[in-house]
């Protein structure tokens, strides 16, 4: 290379280097400012706890917390939600600390309602509107003293899942619609479950746990458990245990007990067709159990009224001394619009009225469900329809008894209606000594 | 190479090696120093991370007893097996179920608590899950705690399925003793710790040290992904201390002061350590190209200052070998260096002085030898012409002219000789020319002086330059005795005495005033002149004896007024005529 083109080559560089220097330098300045504007959450710093049993839930939406507001650290402790108040009772009993943010499951809120450790949330700094959200939660989200203690993580619009390859098999349809037609009460699921019974030779459940069923029929009852100031078991009650009495004899439900790990497994083994589902279910249940499942499943209508299943409401400690990040956590993601996004994301469908101004919000297809539009029909079949009893703090007493008395009817197929409806109500009246038993 | 280049470069070496020596000495050293204040801060950690792990354990250990303990758990587990009805067994193990989920809520980090009777079956804090932990039962980590025959201990990590998440969980497994109630159905209990309590107690992400915790049977409990196999041949040993394991590149620290054999292990690079004193490196490196500069600064001007007079001097010797005898160098530094150029001045200056006076010598010489050129024309046509005077003179018989000038011949032929015989002469020749000379003197002043001649005998062959004696006697007669009017003597003396021939030359004349004295022995000649002859004088013959002899001779005048003078002449007596040369 001669000295004259080494020249012009050596100049060549060092004006692109200095150019490259200026515009880098500008760039790096915008990229400064840009950051600035968006990170309007920064003088906000702490570390929010809570106790939960939903993991992945608060993974997802508090990675999109966190791209507005990065310096509040979410911290979730794992609670099981038949644990919840135990440990909520232990940890008040010996002094321990509660987390900022408590969690209240829908069997369970009654009674930790009672509990005076939640904050106003109508009252300053707070000031809570009601009239934002859905009607029908002011009956889930007040304590006993008519205060707004809580806000709705997600409607809780509650359906039947099912496998669309056992309905084809069995029904020879796997449309809802048709399906919704066939099954229009619980004697067309006896019958029908007796039908599949002999076809796959006492192989294949239509359901797979009394303690779904039980779900259902409780849910589905709007009789509130409190007559007055006496307990009302047999009331709210009677008709729960007497149907799950009459499928259970009819041999078309399987002996697994809810929730536990053989319950699990029956989402992907192929022998119960039915499950009940709520908008959680999909995400929390459904998937998680059948990871293969892709288009193998399908959402419709149970017969009978459209039912609320489960529901989680978040609340602020009286103790807690992050009142301000904890309230802008829960403001963000249930109040506004960016946190209805985010819980879409795990198809979840917050309270607040505003964002289903918007037709296609709540719209979601799910190529899980075979491409069904999930969204819209949680939305638009089942939430217009939604009643919700009177809660009370005896609620999970009596959830807690119903439960030892479908394990005695799986366990002793002897038991009838009769025999565990008096069961229940002297367990009821054990756990209550100073209530009145009806 | 020049002085001031070698002298910088010398004290830069001397600097940087000196600094570098003590660089790796300091390096050493420190080195030394951090390796033992990682050991023990490690240690230290170590122990206090054992302790907070102990405590964990010592917590679960007690958790246990409780419900071991607990009557009422006891009662219940044997009522559940002597239940008259199902519903009974139900509500007794929803009771038992409840019960421990009430000491299972006490602590974060448990995950469940199983109890396992006799037959095999389990009531857990998760009833739904009862069946579910009874297979567990039939795995790797329950049977290799069996196999450990201990009443009590923790298990390997192993895998718990919770709903649809899957737990990492250590067991603590008791053996319930029967001796103390032989009729219980109770068989072991199991408490399941969450591993991520474990980690979070160990975990420190302020630091990326790591810590490696072992159970009972080496297996690794922390952290989760690692390949430790290496450190597991360290802790193979079941011993109750502390141990340091170090090799070239790590140091291990074992500290094994735990329940049921637990071991937790540090594991630090000496690498990373030592990368803590490499500042060192660079502070010497730094601190010697500082001190350079900064000496080279101070030094610069002091070596230059020390160097100049020597370049000065070795310049101004490059010219003195060239010629140049004028150069002078100027040095006032104070120190040798100044007495070395005065001395360079001195010896050029004498040098100097010395080749002028050869060179003076030289131009005497010449002149001398122009002086006897001149004396030897004349003589010739002179010759000739009194050979024509004797010839007429004889002619007429006048004797006295003949005789007057054969003497003035002989006189004039020795004067011809002086040509072909050199400069010097037989003292016995040189005689007979002073005698010739007195010969014609006397007839031009008949009877006014005498002359006593006092000769050794030994002396007539000694060679003296020649004319040396004639010119003093007309001296003595022309200025000593004719001035007078009296009758006067001269005395001529030539002796001879270890080897030094001394001829002196007396007159009882006028003598010469102490003035005149002084002017003479300068070479001034006197303002009177008594011959149209060119005087040789004093001075000449001075210059002359001085000039062959040098200071092995003696010149000297005394002369008093009105007393006389004598002239005193030592010359080396030597036989050959060429000594001089």
């Amino acid at each position: 290379m001669s000295t004259k083109l080494r020249r012009k080559w050596f100049a060549l560089i060092t004006f692109v280097l200095l150019i490259s220097l200026v515009v880098g330098c500008s760039g790096s300045n915008e990229t400064n400012s840009q950051s600035q504007s968006e990170t309007e959450g920064d003088e906000l710093k702490g570390t929010i706890t809570m106790w939960g049993w939903d993991t992945n839930y608060i993974e997802v939406v508090s990675k999109e917390f966190n791209k507005v507001y990065p310096d509040i650290k979410i911290e979730l402790t794992n609670v099981a939600a038949e644990d919840y108040l135990q440990k909520v009772q232990t940890t008040l009993a010996s002094g321990g600390e509660l987390p900022d943010i408590l969690w209240g499951e829908r069997n369970y809120r009654g009674k930790i309602f009672e509990l005076d450790i939640w904050e106003n949330l109508e009252e300053e700094p707070y000031q809570f509107d009601k009239t934002l959200v859905f009607d029908y939660l002011d009956e889930l989200t007040t304590n006993p003293k008519g205060e707004v203690i809580a806000l709705e993580q997600s409607l809780t619009p509650g359906a039947l899942a099912y496998r669309r390859d056992l309905a084809k098999e069995y029904f020879g349809t796997d449309d809802p619609k048709e399906l919704e037609e066939m099954f229009q009460s619980i004697d067309d699921f006896i019958e029908k479950g007796k039908e599949v019974q002999a076809k796959s030779g006492g192989e294949v459940y239509m359901f797979s746990s009394l303690g779904e069923l039980n779900e259902i029929f409780t849910a589905q009852s709007q009789k509130p458990l409190m007559d007055g100031e006496v307990v009302d078991v047999s009331g709210k009650m009677g008709e729960v245990i007497e149907n799950v009495v009459k499928v259970r004899d009819a041999g078309i439900v399987d002996k697994l007990e809810i929730w536990s790990p053989q319950w699990n497994a029956s989402f992907a083994d192929g022998k119960h067709i039915f499950f009940p589902a709520a908008n959680w279910a999909p995400q929390y249940v459904i998937k998680p159990n059948d990871k293969d499942g892709e288009g193998r499943w399908g959402l419709m209508k149970p017969p009978g009224n459209a039912y609320s299943w489960g529901g989680t409401v978040f609340g602020i400690s009286k103790d807690s001394k992050e009142k301000e990040l904890a309230w802008t956590f829960m403001n963000w993601l249930l109040l506004t619009k960016e946190g209805a996004d985010a819980s879409k994301l795990v198809n979840f469908y917050v309270p607040l009225k505003s964002v289903y101004d918007d037709p296609e919000f709540a719209s979601s297809e799910d190529p899980f469900f075979n491409n069904q539009d999930v969204g819209k029909f949680w939305m638009e079949e089942i939430v217009p329809e939604l009643e919700v009893p009177q809660i009370s703090a005896s609620d999970s007493v009596v959830k807690d008894a119903t439960n030892l008395i479908l394990n005695l009817l799986n366990s002793d197929s002897d038991v009838d209606a009769d025999e565990a409806i008096t069961k229940l109500k002297d367990e009821v009246k054990a756990k209550l000594p100073d209530k009145e038993i009806k | 190479m020049k002085l001031k280049t070698k002298i910088l470069l010398v004290v830069a070496i001397i600097i940087s090696s000196s600094l570098l020596l003590s660089g790796i000495f300091i390096y050493s050293y420190f080195s030394e120093i951090l390796i033992q204040q990682v050991k023990e801060d490690e240690s230290a950690k170590l122990e206090e991370r054992a302790e907070s792990i102990q405590s964990l354990q010592n917590d679960i250990k007690q958790f246990s007893q409780y419900i071991l303990v607990d009557h009422e758990i006891q009662d219940k587990i044997t009522s559940l097996y002597s239940a008259e009805s199902i519903y009974e067994k139900i509500l007794n193990e929803e009771w038992l179920s409840n019960e421990l989920k009430s000491y299972l809520l006490l602590n974060d980090y448990l995950d469940s608590i199983i109890l396992v009777s006799e037959d095999g079956n389990v009531i857990s804090s998760k009833s739904i899950q009862n069946d579910y932990y009874i297979n567990t039962l039939k795995e790797k980590w329950f049977n290799l705690f069996l196999k450990r025959e201990v009443y009590s201990g923790f298990s390997e990590e192993h895998l718990l399925k919770n709903n649809q998440q899957e737990k990492k969980v250590i067991s603590y497994i008791v053996k319930f003793n029967p001796l103390l109630n032989p009729d219980s159905k109770l068989k072991y209990l199991i408490v399941n710790i969450d591993t991520n309590h474990l980690s979070s107690i160990l975990k420190d992400e302020t630091r990326d040290d790591i810590f490696y915790l072992f159970d009972s049977q080496n297996s690794l409990l922390y952290p989760r992904e690692h390949d430790e196999k290496e450190i597991s041949s360290f802790i193979s040993e079941n011993s109750k201390a502390i141990k340091i394991v170090e090799n070239t590149d790590e140091i291990m620290i074992i500290n094994p002061h735990m329940e049921d054999n637990w071991k937790i292990v540090s594991v630090n690079q000496k690498e990373a350590i030592l990368e803590k004193v490499n500042f060192v490196y660079y502070f010497i490196a730094g601190v010697t190209i500082l001190n350079i500069i900064l000496i080279m600064i101070v030094l610069t001007p002091m070596i230059l200052n020390i160097s100049k007079p020597i370049s000065t001097l070795a310049r101004a010797m490059k010219e003195v070998s060239k010629g140049k005898l004028e150069t002078f160098v100027d040095i006032k530094s104070g120190d040798e260096f100044e007495v070395l150029g005065e001395g360079f001045n001195y010896m050029v200056k004498e040098l100097q002085k010395y080749i002028e006076r050869s060179i003076e010598d030289e131009k005497i010489k010449q002149r001398l030898h122009m002086d006897l050129l001149i004396s030897q024309i004349n003589p010739h046509f002179i010759y000739n012409t009194l050979n024509t005077v004797i010839y007429i003179a004889q002619k007429h018989g006048n004797e006295d002219i003949v005789k007057i000038t054969e003497s003035f011949i002989s006189l004039l032929q020795d004067t011809v000789k002086y040509g072909e015989g050199g400069y010097f002469v037989t003292v016995e020749e040189e005689v007979n020319n002073v005698k010739n000379y007195l010969i014609i003197q006397n007839y031009r002043y008949p009877n006014r002086f005498e002359v006593i001649w006092q000769l050794d005998s030994d002396i007539l062959n000694v060679n003296v330059p020649r004319t040396i004696l004639q010119p003093l006697v007309e001296n003595a007669l022309f200025h000593g005795i004719i001035p007078d009017n009296k009758y006067g003597t001269i005395l001529i003396k030539i002796s001879s005495d270890t080897n030094i021939l001394q001829l002196i030359v007396s007159d009882d004349g006028v003598g010469m005033s102490s003035k005149r004295l002084k002017e003479v022995k300068l070479g001034k000649t006197s303002n009177q002149t008594f011959s149209s002859m060119r005087s040789i004088g004093l001075s000449n013959i001075k210059d002359r004896v001085l000039s062959f002899y040098e200071n092995k001779s003696e010149f000297t005048v005394e002369s008093y007024e009105g007393v006389g003078t004598k002239i005193t002449m030592k010359i080396p007596s030597l036989e050959s005529p060429d000594f001089i040369q």
